[in-house]
C-alpha cells in the first residue's frame, strides 16, 4: 500500500467490495442501491486510475470515489419517485401535544463509559436507523456520520434550509426515542452494562 | 419576554446542530431550559447522538456482523471488473 501504484483491478472485489457495501449500505440505507454505487463506484475508479497519485491508500481512495456516487443516487433516486422530503415532514406528531408539551419527556440516560465498545449497542443503533424513513436516515447519514456541511447537503439533495432542519430534527427525535426504549431504559439491556 | 414550548426549544436546539442561533433564540432556549428538565436531556441526548453516529462511521466498516456483499451482487461486479479490464 505504500507505493503509489494500484493493485489488479480484477482484485478489487476480494480486498474491497465488503467494506466498500458497508460504506455505501450505511449512507444509502438500501442494499440494492448500495450494491449499484459499489460497481459505480469500481467503473469510475478504472477509469480515472491515471489519477490516482498514491497520496492516500487505494481503499481511501476508492471510498473518496463512494462518497460522491452515494450523494447521486440519493439525488437520482429522489428525482425519480414522487416521494418527496416533505412527507417527511407530513408525518403526524408523535412527540408533542398540541401545546408543544412533551408527550414523553426525556428519560436521563445513565452513564456507561464502555457504550461504544458493546456491540449489542451498536446493534440497537442500526435497528433503530433502520426504523427511520430512508429519506430522513440518508440526510441524517450525510449530516452526522459524515459531517457534511448543510450548504452541501441541501444543494446535493435540492433541499432549503428549512426542509433540511426539520428532516434532521424528526430524525433526531425518533432517533433519540428509539435509543431510549430500546437501550436506555431497557432493564435487559442495563443489566448487561 | 420570550416564552417558547418544548416543541420549540427541541427544534432550536437541534438547529443549533446545523446553523447558528439568534442571539434571542439563545436566550429563548435558556430560559426554558432553566425550568424544563426534559429539554435539558434532550440537548444533551442529541449532542451525544453525534457522538454515536461518528462513532458508528469508524466502526462499521470493519465490522464483521454487519452485512456484507452477496453471493450474487459480488459475482455481478466481478464480471464488470473482469469485463472492463480485459
Amino acid at each position: 500500500m505504500t507505493d503509489n501504484r494500484l493493485s489488479d483491478p480484477r482484485t478489487w472485489v476480494d480486498l474491497h467490495g465488503d467494506f466498500l457495501f458497508r460504506f455505501a449500505l450505511l449512507r444509502l440505507h438500501n442494499p440494492e442501491s448500495a450494491e449499484e454505487a459499489v460497481q459505480e463506484t469500481f467503473l469510475a475508479a478504472l477509469k480515472s486510475r491515471d489519477r490516482f497519485e498514491g497520496r492516500s491508500s487505494e481503499r481511501t481512495w476508492l471510498a473518496g470515489i463512494l462518497k460522491n456516487k452515494t450523494i447521486d443516487l440519493i439525488r437520482r433516486s429522489s428525482r425519480e419517485k414522487s416521494l418527496s422530503y416533505q412527507d417527511v415532514d407530513g408525518s403526524p406528531d408523535d412527540f408533542f401535544s398540541d401545546q408543544g408539551k412533551w408527550k414523553t419527556v426525556p428519560a436521563s440516560w445513565p452513564e456507561s463509559p464502555d457504550l461504544f465498545d458493546r456491540t449489542e449497542f451498536w446493534e440497537v443503533f442500526r435497528k433503530c436507523m433502520a426504523a427511520l424513513p430512508r429519506k430522513m436516515a440518508q440526510v441524517f447519514s450525510l449530516r452526522e456520520m459524515d459531517d457534511l456541511p448543510t450548504e452541501k447537503i441541501c444543494k446535493a439533495l435540492d433541499l432549503t434550509p428549512t426542509n433540511l432542519w426539520v428532516i434532521l430534527h424528526r430524525a433526531r427525535l425518533r432517533l433519540r426515542a428509539c435509543l431510549e426504549s430500546n437501550w436506555f431504559t431497557d432493564p435487559v439491556q442495563k443489566k448487561g452494562s | 419576554m420570550i416564552v417558547l414550548s418544548c416543541r420549540e426549544v427541541s427544534e432550536l436546539i437541534s438547529e443549533e446542530l446545523d446553523r447558528d442561533i439568534t442571539f434571542r433564540e439563545r436566550l429563548g432556549v435558556r430560559l426554558h431550559l432553566m425550568m424544563c428538565r426534559g429539554c435539558s436531556r434532550f440537548l444533551k441526548q442529541i449532542r451525544f447522538l453525534r457522538r454515536v453516529a461518528r462513532s458508528f462511521r469508524e466502526s462499521a466498516g470493519d465490522d464483521q456482523a454487519s452485512p456484507s456483499l452477496s453471493p450474487k451482487a459480488r459475482k455481478r461486479i466481478q464480471e464488470t471488473l473482469d469485463r472492463n479490464e480485459s
